[in-house]
């Protein structure tokens, strides 16, 4: 299947109108302070979702499908082990996020839980019941809001 | 041609080093302007203009060709001539008359037609491919490509078991031996019994598809119609797949490549008959009929043109018309062979020699179901089958390999 597909239901799926830069179906979607969609980085903070190929056009304007709930089918940006909760890169693309939070946790150890958008769950085209490690540039499964 | 009084100032001096455009009067301005730069454009032709137009001497044309490459020699705007005074040169013109209203009459003319009839030169409106490209007509036909299946066969090769629970179980007994040649008077022994049972649980193929209510309805083909179809084949397809692998689990044979050709004498190295004829030996020596080869096309192929199976060995030479197949036949009969069983899910090395008895399949129960959600708009089918081939009895059958390359 390629990038932006979804994989299964049940999910929620969002319109919205596009921000500053570059979108691409199966990129790591965030939200500006307007609510428009605009690319994942490794700094974006609340809400993520997946960047469906849907498109809802009205008048001059595009509003995009962006998967908030549900399986769908992104691009790791790194190595991932399956059930393992990820987040954006600078790129807008799947790694898995950091756990682990010092005895004098920091503010950045703290802010990964707004960043955490889903779980890993298998490469596309594994078999359901033997998920592997996904590498980079990858199709994988990610279950969006399950973390 | 036109040769008349000029409307225009009949003397119009300007410099012949002269970089941009100057027109000769108002009406002339006008005209151009309303043509447009390139749309409608002068062209000065030093010397003879044309062949056919031999009267035209340094004269400058309307150009309606929007690269200004052909005049339009029903339009001569003037001639010119260049005189010399006290060292300097000037272009003398003579103006031809109605510059203005023609070049007016050849932009109308294109506004509204796309063409000036007469025009010896091409407008930029002649309609082209590119022109109707967003518009062309469209001839889609019925036929979709991308969802070709092929045969599958490989379920001729296994004894089917109804498991409408799901479940099939596989009672064994191991019966001990007659006893003979028993002395007068004593008391044979009895023969040993044993049982034991294996439960098989079948495992689900499942074909999944859902489209929206918005791609149903501006699909070009019946979509939900066409993958259902192709999902169903599919399925046939996994199933297929995974009596090869179960059958590929039978205890391995080495055999030696059928394709092999000797390079001194040119014919074929190898003889199948002896690696065949070696595992169906030990098949029925365990007590069963051997009923079928079962092979992937490349060793297929090696078979049937194997000088000692197609006709061509001298010593035992197989009968005209009865060993070669047509090829394009996935299930033949070569004299002095079991019958042919060709399907590409095997293995491209390995020939399965057995009995129908070895593999069984569990055959469960179908479901179809349709499913809506009408209030997210998009519609799904989903067919569930329950399979499992189950090698039962290893002694039936026999894995030959190494008998392709």
């Amino acid at each position: 299947m390629a990038l932006g597909d979804i994989k299964e239901g049940p999910f929620d799926l969002i319109y919205r109108a596009k921000g500053a830069g570059t979108i691409t179906a199966g990129i790591i979607i965030a939200f500006d302070a307007n609510g428009l969609a605009i690319p994942a980085t490794a700094t974006t903070y609340g809400r993520h979702g997946i960047l469906t190929a849907m498109t809802h056009v009205v008048g001059a304007t595009t509003y995009y499908g962006i998967l908030m709930r549900g399986k769908v089918i992104a691009e790791a940006g790194a190595a991932i082990k399956p059930n393992a909760p990820v987040e954006s890169d600078a790129n807008g693309d799947v790694i898995t996020a950091p756990t682990t939070i010092s005895a004098g946790y920091t503010q950045a150890e703290i802010q990964v839980l707004w960043r955490v958008f889903g779980r890993y769950i298998r490469k596309d085209g594994d078999n359901q019941y033997a998920p592997s490690d996904a590498a980079a540039t990858d199709a994988i499964v990610i279950d969006v809001g399950d973390h | 041609m036109h040769k008349a009084g000029p409307i225009v100032p009949s003397k119009w001096n300007i410099n012949p080093n002269a970089t941009k455009t100057v027109f000769a009067n108002r009406k002339s301005r006008m005209a151009y302007k309303n043509g447009g730069e390139g749309k409608n454009s002068i062209i000065y032709l030093p010397g003879f203009a044309d062949e056919d137009h031999r009267e035209f001497v340094n004269t400058a044309f309307v150009c309606a060709d929007t690269i200004g490459r052909k005049p339009d020699y029903s339009m001569p705007i003037a001639s010119f001539e260049t005189k010399w005074e006290h060292g300097v040169p000037s272009l003398d013109h003579t103006f031809y008359d109605h510059f203005a209203s023609a070049t007016q009459e050849i932009d109308e003319a294109i506004e509204k037609f796309g063409y000036k009839a007469g025009l010896e030169a091409a407008t930029a409106n002649i309609v082209n491919s590119a022109t109707i490209d967003a518009t062309k007509s469209l001839n889609i036909l019925d036929r979709v490509l991308g969802l070709q299946t092929r045969a599958y066969i490989l379920e001729m090769a296994v004894t089917k078991i109804d498991a409408p629970q799901l479940v099939f179980t596989v009672d064994t007994y191991s019966e001990g031996s007659v006893q003979g040649k028993v002395p007068e008077l004593i008391e044979p022994d009895l023969q040993g019994h044993t049982e034991s049972r294996a439960t098989k649980v079948l495992y689900k193929n499942v074909g999944h598809i859902a489209e929206s209510e918005e791609a149903t309805m501006k699909a070009s083909h019946n979509t939900a119609a066409l993958r259902e179809n192709w999902t169903i084949r599919d399925l046939a397809r996994v199933l297929n797949s995974q009596i090869s692998t179960e059958m590929e689990t039978a205890t391995d044979v080495a055999g030696s490549d059928w394709g092999l050709v000797n390079v001194t004498y040119g014919r074929s190295t190898n003889k199948p008959g002896d690696d065949i004829n070696g595992v169906v030996s030990t098949i029925e020596g365990n007590g069963f009929n051997v009923d079928y080869l079962a092979m992937h096309t490349r060793p297929g192929t090696d078979f049937v043109t194997n000088d000692w199976v197609n006709g061509l060995g001298t010593d035992r030479p197989a009968p005209p018309g009865i060993s070669a197949p047509i090829w394009g036949q996935k299930i033949f009969n070569i004299t002095g062979f079991p019958q042919v069983l060709i399907d590409i899910a095997k293995t491209n090395t390995i020939c399965t020699v057995g009995s129908k008895d070895a593999v069984w399949l569990g055959v469960g129960p179908t479901i179809i179901a349709n499913y809506e959600n009408v209030i997210a708009g998009y519609r799904g089918k989903v067919i569930k089958q329950w399979f499992f081939p189950f090698l039962s009895q290893a002694g039936a059958i026999r894995d030959l390999t190494g008998i392709s390359a």
